[in-house]
């Protein structure tokens, strides 16, 4: 991709975002628990009076470790419709905002996990380290 | 264009008030004296359709319109009686209309011949087009000698009018606010249809009389002078037409075929239309177009009230959060306070804004009665109050088949025929009233009828034949219980199925919209003496009541809809405890058996209050919850306040939790999941019995026969004697501190809820004994039609009880009492509230209340 990219940090990990999903990143949320929801999601917390439903992207990417609940801080993205529900993610902490150039990226390498395939979508090479660009679209989609 | 959708939008939004005009004014005018204002408006209202439906070449409503407007032309010059028969056909006609206008797009492809026939058999003898003209020469006449000047406007739709953002309804209504329509013309001769109608331009062209100047005629209307001709007065009709037609011509003469004039508006009736005295001159022509509303789209509003609700949840964070600082800065209090009073009043007018009278659903009952009961050959008469109550538009909207429902069935099954009246010595024709009023921040509506009642054998009798009730419970079964039989599934006492009513969707169905939307229905009846159907409903949907419970340190909503009581069990109470059949709990609750569920196990989380061995080690608090006929307990933690939540849709990622129905955001600006009672039954799999329809015949639990209505509480005073009321009566029991009873002169009172509360002992006023109070706390019952006014001081609670055996009102017979029961062999008084009241604060039933001296 082509563009600036927000960092962060999860389960160790180093992932990217296209900047132009979020909506803005909350630190130290209270949210809501839901018992008997889907064990990706975290919960709901409350936005300025918007229901917000966060997600544990460890999780759905099937770390074992799962994402830090203490002074739990989340990225919430933009809705894709002024009526859609809207989502967020819990994240260890924020890195950086990058600009990345389409020749940083590079495909996803064949040995990664299947699950880690549907929900990446390209790697950003950096000088020291490498970042995983998730894909909203397929991490926020809810099958039935 | 887009515009040009516009312009048809409006249209059919004007004309539908119209047609409504029209349909409504008929009604009154069936039967009654001729009513020339009435049938006035009728004629505008049909002359205005057929003027505006003229620019959209809309031939099919014009010929209809204008068939019509012939008729009233002639009922208006009183040249021809309005009967029954003809009304009739005029409202099918208005109907027909109606639908042609809802469905604009096709409506050129819809036969109107039958109707039209149907109307020139009226007119028929009659040369109607003649006489029409004449009437148009009249009104020219008329007008002329009244000073007017006569005139002739061309304009072009789009070049014109669009480009300036008027639309043709707009100015044809321009045109009649300064003067009188004489003719006005179309030309659409190159137009073939609806789609077409914007594609060319159109020009209109109308004839008109009016006492302004021509300058000020193009000051009003805005358009250029040159548009407008001042025609000889001396002119005669046809000169008019042909005026008109050679302008037509001229327009179109590129070899297109010219039709005549399609249509012919003429506006007869100086008195009735809005003529402009000279001494009125309208010096500032723009302000006739002021309007004092205009059209938002609902969404905007729904963005609006969350916002206003919104608002609301911050200010009451900014409230708590200040509390205590608001020493530190000086002035602060007052600016919070100020802000909390415009929230509130906020929050109040953007309600509104979704608020609409309930006259927009009544307003259909006057056609519907008076079809039916044409079709039943009853005499009905109709009347509504309380039109102008106002409820939330969804609401409304949810409102019209039930209502339908109720009013079909009262005039159905309710009224009797007039020969029967007649001979019961009832006034032959039957009424039907529908009635809205606020009480108590909810909407009543009752609908009522002064039929023949409900037979509550009748209702027995049929609903043991359909096995919705067993013998045995009907033998234990009030009056009130057996009439709320009507509402169970599959019951209909139509003895035999009309198309009025009684096709099989019944009752049930009513109520289950009724409670939808948070509302419930009672019924009353007199056998012989009428029905009366009372439906409650809330303002809104958006905020319900609810009750916050919490389940491992969890906080969840709970409709307080379904709730029916709150039971609390304590450890080592032999009266109330938890009895297993195999695996599954049930707790005896007033000899029923009522199955439990811990809300803990249907969410997954620990449950707290039993250890290993099953035994409880704290108290248990159960929640008698009730979805129809169905009863079941739900086992919670801990039990909070009531809160008025606001309800927000489940996000779609929880959609397949079937135990929440929506989400809210607590005071604290935390978020709580609104338990869905259904959800969890089905999720904890319970079978009630007659589920699926059938029965064994000893259904006990959980059957309908628990109405509260007919249970007794039964507690003591100081002296010894077993005392009772109706449960029905008591709105709360209160525990208290008996410290807390202040004396004020020979009375006592407490505080409670910030209002004084004066206390009565019913020993101060029955026939039982006094004794001095053995400990510190007391219980306060507090009645329900006190107001919360006046509290009755007891000693001890006893239990509930259902009551089934009849009270024994012959050898007890004193005032505050109604009598005796039997309760496991000893004799309890059953206690009159109101009496007791009465006799305690004679004061308060006369209005006067207890304070005022």
């Amino acid at each position: 991709m082509e563009g600036k990219v927000l960092t962060f940090y999860l389960c160790d990990r180093l992932f990217g975002i296209d900047i132009t999903m979020v909506k803005e990143i909350n630190r130290n949320i209270k949210y809501t628990p839901v018992p008997r929801s889907r064990d990706y999601i975290v919960g709901l917390f409350n936005m300025r009076g918007q229901v917000v439903t966060l997600f544990d992207i460890g999780k759905r990417l099937e770390y074992e470790e799962g994402c830090n609940k203490n002074r739990p801080t989340c990225i919430t993205l933009k809705p894709k419709t002024p009526d859609a529900d809207l989502v967020g993610f819990l994240i260890d902490r924020p890195g950086d905002v990058l600009e990345v150039g389409d020749h940083e990226c590079e495909p996803l390498p064949a040995n990664i996990s299947a699950v880690e395939a549907k929900f990446l979508k390209e790697v950003i090479k950096k000088d020291t380290e490498l970042i995983m660009l998730i894909d909203t679209e397929e991490i926020f989609q809810h099958e039935l | 264009m887009l515009q040009n959708e516009e312009f048809i939008s409006e249209f059919v939004e004007e004309a539908l008030t119209h047609i409504e005009t029209v349909e409504n004014n008929l009604l009154h005018l069936e039967g009654e004296e001729l009513d020339l204002d009435l049938v006035n408006d009728i004629f505008r209202a049909v002359h205005s359709i057929k003027g505006t439906a003229g620019f959209f070449a809309l031939d099919n409503i014009v010929n209809l319109a204008h068939t019509m407007e012939n008729l009233f032309g002639e009922v208006r010059a009183e040249r021809l009686e309005l009967t029954t028969n003809m009304i009739d056909s005029l409202l099918e006609a208005n109907d027909m209309l109606l639908y042609m206008v809802e469905h604009v797009e096709d409506s050129q492809n819809m036969d109107i011949s039958k109707y039209i026939e149907r109307l020139n058999v009226f007119l028929s003898g009659k040369d109607a087009p003649k006489e029409e003209r004449a009437h148009g020469q009249d009104t020219l006449r008329e007008s002329l000698k009244h000073g007017h000047r006569l005139y002739m406007v061309k304009i072009y739709l789009n070049r014109d009018l669009a480009k300036q953002g008027i639309t043709p309804i707009a100015f044809f209504n321009n045109i009649a606010s300064i003067g009188n329509i004489i003719e006005s013309k179309s030309d659409i001769s190159h137009v073939e249809g609806l789609h077409n109608v914007f594609d060319d331009d159109i020009e209109l062209a109308f004839v008109f009389t009016t006492v302004l100047e021509k300058k000020l005629v193009a000051q009003a209307l805005d358009i250029p002078l040159s548009n407008i001709e001042e025609l000889d007065k001396d002119i005669s009709k046809g000169q008019i037409d042909k005026l008109l037609e050679e302008d037509g011509r001229e327009e179109t003469r590129q070899g297109k075929e010219k039709k005549g004039p399609l249509q012919k508006a003429n506006t007869k009736g100086v008195k009735a239309h809005p003529t402009t005295p000279s001494s009125k001159l309208p010096t500032t022509p723009s302000s006739k177009l002021v309007e004092d509303s205009i059209r938002v789209h609902i969404n905007l509003l729904n963005d609006l009230m969350n916002l206003a609700s919104e608002l609301v949840l911050g200010r009451n964070q900014l409230l708590r959060t200040m509390e205590g600082h608001t020493k530190a800065i000086p002035g602060i209090e007052s600016i919070l306070q100020n802000i909390d009073h415009i929230t509130t009043e906020l929050q109040e007018k953007i309600m509104q804004t979704r608020m609409q009278p309930i006259g927009n659903v009544f307003n259909k009952f006057p056609r519907i009665i008076r079809d039916i009961s044409k079709n039943l050959g009853k005499e009905i008469e109709l009347t509504m109050d309380g039109v102008d109550v106002e409820l939330d538009k969804s609401i409304i909207e949810a409102l019209g088949d039930p209502l339908t429902h109720l009013v079909r069935n009262a005039v159905d099954h309710g009224i009797e025929k007039p020969e029967v009246r007649e001979q019961l010595g009832k006034p032959k024709t039957g009424r039907v009233s529908l009635k809205a009023y606020h009480e108590g921040g909810h909407v009543t509506i009752d609908v009522s009828d002064d039929g023949a009642g409900i037979d509550i054998d009748i209702i027995k009798e049929k609903a043991l034949e359909k096995g919705i009730v067993s013998q045995m419970e009907l033998d234990e079964m009030g009056d009130r219980e057996a009439l709320s039989l009507l509402f169970a599934p599959g019951f209909s006492t139509a003895k035999t199925v009309t198309d009025v009513s009684g096709r099989g969707v019944g009752m049930d169905v009513v109520k289950t919209n009724i409670e939808k939307l948070g509302g419930s229905i009672e019924i009353f009846t007199i056998k012989g003496g009428g029905t009366t159907f009372r439906l409650t409903l809330p303002l809104t949907l958006a905020i319900i009541s609810s009750l916050i419970v919490e389940v491992a340190g969890q906080h969840f909503a709970l409709p307080q809809i379904n709730l029916q009581e709150m039971v609390r069990i304590k450890p080592g109470d032999d009266t109330r405890s938890i009895e297993y059949i195999n695996e599954s709990e049930v707790l005896r609750l007033r000899g029923n058996l009522l199955p439990l569920i811990y809300l803990a196990d249907i969410l997954g989380l620990p449950r707290k209050a039993t250890d290993e061995g099953g035994n409880m080690d704290s108290i248990m608090r159960v929640l008698v919850l009730k979805l129809g006929s169905k009863r079941f307990g739900l086992v919670v933690d801990s039990i909070y306040d009531d809160e008025e939540i606001l309800v927000k849709p489940l996000p779609k990622f929880l959609k397949e939790c079937r135990c929440y129905s929506g989400v809210t955001i607590m005071g604290d600006g935390s978020i709580a999941m609104i338990l869905d009672p259904q959800g969890i039954m089905e999720m904890a799999d319970l079978k009630f019995i007659g589920d699926d329809g059938v029965t064994d015949g000893e259904i006990d639990i959980p059957s309908m026969s628990d109405s509260i209505a007919y249970d007794m509480l039964l507690f003591k005073a100081s002296g010894p004697e077993v005392l009772s009321v109706h449960l029905s009566q008591v709105a709360r029991v209160e525990e208290i501190q008996k410290s807390k009873i202040e004396t004020i002169g020979d009375r006592e009172y407490m505080s409670y809820r910030g209002r004084p509360l004066m206390i009565i002992r019913p020993e101060d006023h029955l026939p039982i004994q006094r004794r001095g109070e053995s400990g510190e706390k007391l219980y306060l019952i507090i009645p329900k039609y006190g107001e919360s006014r006046v509290g009755i001081l007891v000693e001890r609670i006893y239990d509930t009880i259902h009551g089934v055996t009849d009270i024994n009102d012959k050898d007890i017979k004193v005032p505050g009492l109604h009598g005796s029961i039997l309760v496991e062999d000893r004799v309890v008084l059953v206690v009159s509230i109101d009496e007791l009241i009465d006799m305690a604060c004679p004061k308060l039933y006369e209005g006067g209340g207890i304070y005022g001296g």
